[in-house]
């Protein structure tokens, strides 16, 4: 575990010398893998955002296709982002360079380039705040350590605010509190404004807007794919269950990533949930317009994600539920507990959510109304509520990947592995300093998910293979649980490069193999089709 | 077995040799990265610098023995490679510093006046450094093929998922091999 250095040993490594290049005078690397892919034309104008001059670039380009006075639109544009937001300001100011947050970075721990230290990537942006907005920057300039606002640092920031997750792992380590993801998150609103977003936030993003999910899945094909689903639980337990859709009247409405709908592992853990809500008989609907718990928005702008929250609200109005469950998401969470409330919020409908099996009151969602489904789970478990059979998952020897929204922007820390705990028999944590909130990034959250940046990923996600690497190899652990759909879109390939044999898996895909239903068949097989455990493979075989 | 005086001046200088050579590892980074990846010895919070140190500890030693051992190099090489191949660096830069050890030896024997029997020494880890060179090139070209697997498979199951799943393509059923006969 971490040593701590005696007082001699930090002095012998002070190094007093300058950099051989100012960090102002390195310029972004923008070679082909390097950046995400921007957005097409056609997402941007659904949505009615700001668009590039031109047709179809590359960041890798000498031109980028922006409008002559894009310097005015930014400042105008930082301006506009200082007097609206008092932490903006706050942020801007208050930095002292204390140096905490700067190797606490899993793309600054995994590439070592020094402009992905938090502290640096900020300060691509703090520099023009102080040139343009600050009275000593404005005379001393780079005495300052002002720089005024040129092209190179435009490609900076479109380099830089599109290799953080926004996964605040930064900000836990900070003496003032700064949240460096809503730092990004304003570089990436002021990027917006030229129509410089990536693809792979856009798409989804114009998706939702018109389908009600990111994959721009249509109501039908989204029944389609649940209906699916319940034959392959029938198939696995014998138990047939028919979810509604779209009902109105019911008590809950269950809302959750689109991912679980459509990618594996994510698959799994939808048919768990399924399982788990017709043990308890619940009073639930599900809903084909407010068919996505993520909200792609949060990686745009704040009005994005405002336009693209507010279905959630309007759907659970129009059904009249009392109040919204939601799936195993990362930021969708931090959406919820941080800014729907006061975006869309506080709540204009139903009731403070109570669970109609164990008659909890979920006070700490009194204003959105809408309960974490691991907070919901874990009550169940907690009250006796749950038939279940540990020994299922006994082939598992299962960890535990807080995924860095819940974990840190809702404190979510307990409950899922007091669910992990009650539902399989072999759990072992990773080294403390890489959990709860102090957790490692998949390293392809906020949006990066995509493979134009495979390299990127793997070393971002680096830190976190390496703590599973080390649980793998001393406790045999062959499965990394979480609860976000793009850690269980991310996790895989980076476990197949960093850890091969470890599988990643949703919670309520453990849940929904350990319940007990009521007139199931004898099981055999778990969730994905495979024997129960190895023994059932080896006796198959004779 | 390696005779006793060969692993006398091995031991004595190992420490020595291998701090600069982990030296010239770190020379792939820029200045304040060093810093961080040579310092933080917690490895938890500083994978890379740990699979760079412990990288080249192990491969010395792979090195230093009486012949080239080509799975204990691989083994060694394999946590250093595996990052290096996809950190930003030219494939000369990733895998160059293997066998700097060389220069670092001799300069080392020179300036200890005690050239000789040593010199076979360099000599013979040196040649070994250049097998191990060749096995770094393998085995950075597996990690990259990985990668470019891992691209692959993405993209082309975002899109099979949703097709098998809509109905729009049919797959083959899987048939018993019984039946198959």
């Amino acid at each position: 575990m971490a040593e701590t250095p005696k007082p001699e040993e930090l002095f012998q490594n002070i190094d007093h010398s300058l950099p051989e290049t100012p960090w102002e005078d390195v310029p972004p690397d923008l070679s082909e893998g390097r950046f995400c892919y921007p957005t097409k034309k056609k997402n941007l104008e659904y949505l009615d955002l700001p668009t590039t001059t031109g047709g179809e670039w590359s960041p890798a380009d000498e031109q980028w296709p922006i409008p002559d006075n894009w310097q005015e639109i930014i400042h105008q544009g930082f301006k506009d982002r200082l007097e609206k937001y008092r932490s903006l300001k706050v942020f801007m100011d208050v930095c002292v360079r204390c140096g905490a947050c700067a190797d606490k970075c899993h793309f600054f721990i995994g590439t070592g380039d020094p402009k992905n230290m938090p502290v640096l990537r900020a300060e691509l942006l703090r520099s023009v705040y102080r040139n343009d907005f600050t009275r000593a920057g404005k005379i001393l300039k780079k005495l300052n350590r002002g720089r005024p606002l040129t092209k190179q640092v435009l490609k900076e920031w479109f380099s830089y605010f599109y290799q953080c997750t926004e996964c605040r792992r930064c900000s836990v380590y900070c003496p003032y509190g700064i949240d460096t993801a809503e730092v990004t998150m304003m570089g990436r609103e002021l990027l917006s404004l030229l129509g410089l977003n990536i693809n792979w936030i856009l798409e989804p993003v114009a998706n939702c807007f018109r389908t009600g999910n990111h994959l721009g899945i249509q109501p039908h094909a989204f029944k389609d794919m649940v209906d699916f689903f319940c034959d392959d639980i029938e198939e696995i337990t014998g138990v047939r269950i028919n979810p509604t859709f779209n009902r109105k009247g019911a008590e809950i409405l269950f809302i959750t990533p689109s991912g679980d709908v459509f990618a594996d592992p994510g698959t799994y853990s939808f048919m768990g949930y399924l399982l788990l809500f017709e043990h308890l008989g619940l009073d639930y609907t599900l809903s084909t317009y407010a068919s996505e718990g993520g909200n792609f928005g949060l990686f745009t702008s704040s009005e994005v994600m405002k336009r693209l929250n507010a279905k959630m609200y309007a759907e659970a109005r129009r059904l009249g539920v009392k109040w919204i469950l939601g799936g195993e998401c990362g930021h969708m969470w931090r959406v919820i507990h941080q800014y729907m409330d006061t975006m869309n919020g506080p709540a204009d409908f139903g009731e403070i959510p109570k669970s109609p099996i164990t008659g909890t009151v979920f006070e700490n969602a009194a204003s959105t109304r809408m309960v974490h489904i691991t907070e919901f789970t874990a009550d169940l478990i907690y009250n006796n509520k749950l038939k279940l059979d540990t020994s299922r998952n006994d082939k598992h020897v299962v960890t535990y990947h807080d995924s860095c929204n819940p974990s840190r922007a809702m404190g979510l820390l307990d409950e899922p592995r007091y669910i992990l705990k009650n539902v399989c028999n072999n759990f072992y944590e990773m080294p403390e300093n890489t959990i709860r909130e102090q957790t490692f990034c998949c390293g392809s959250g906020s949006g990066l998910n995509t493979e134009e940046i495979m390299e990127l990923r793997l070393l971002g996600g680096l830190p976190r293979a390496n703590a599973v690497k080390y649980v793998h190899d001393k406790f045999g652990v062959n499965m990394l649980s979480c609860i976000c759909a793009i850690d269980r879109a991310a996790l895989p390939p980076l476990m197949d490069y960093w850890v091969p044999g470890v599988g990643v898996t949703g919670i309520h895909e453990l849940v929904g193999n350990a319940l007990i239903m009521e007139g199931e068949s004898e099981r055999t097989m778990d969730l994905r089709f495979e024997p129960l455990n190895e023994e059932t493979e080896e006796d198959a075989d004779e | 077995m390696p005779d006793k005086n060969f692993q006398d001046i091995v031991s004595s200088r190992k420490e020595r040799w291998i701090a600069k050579w982990l030296d010239e590892v770190m020379r792939s980074y820029p200045k304040e990265s060093v810093r961080f990846f040579r310092d933080t010895m917690d490895p938890f919070a500083n994978p890379v610098g740990a699979a760079l140190r412990k990288g080249v500890y192990s491969l010395f030693d792979v090195l230093a023995a009486e012949s080239y051992d080509r799975q204990a190099a691989r083994q060694a090489l394999e946590p250093m490679i595996r990052v290096r191949a996809i950190q930003e660096m030219a494939p000369s830069e990733a895998l160059g510093f293997i066998t700097q050890i060389k220069s670092i030896m001799a300069a080392d024997i020179k300036s200890a006046d005690t050239y000789g029997q040593q010199a076979a020494m360099v000599r013979k880890i040196g040649d070994h450094s250049d097998k191990a060179l060749l096995t770094a090139f393998d085995l950075y070209m597996e990690c990259k093929k990985h990668v470019y697997t891992l691209r692959a498979v993405q993209a082309r199951d975002g899109v099979r998922q949703l097709l098998i799943k809509n109905k729009l393509i049919s797959e083959l059923p899987d048939i018993d091999p019984a039946v198959m006969g």
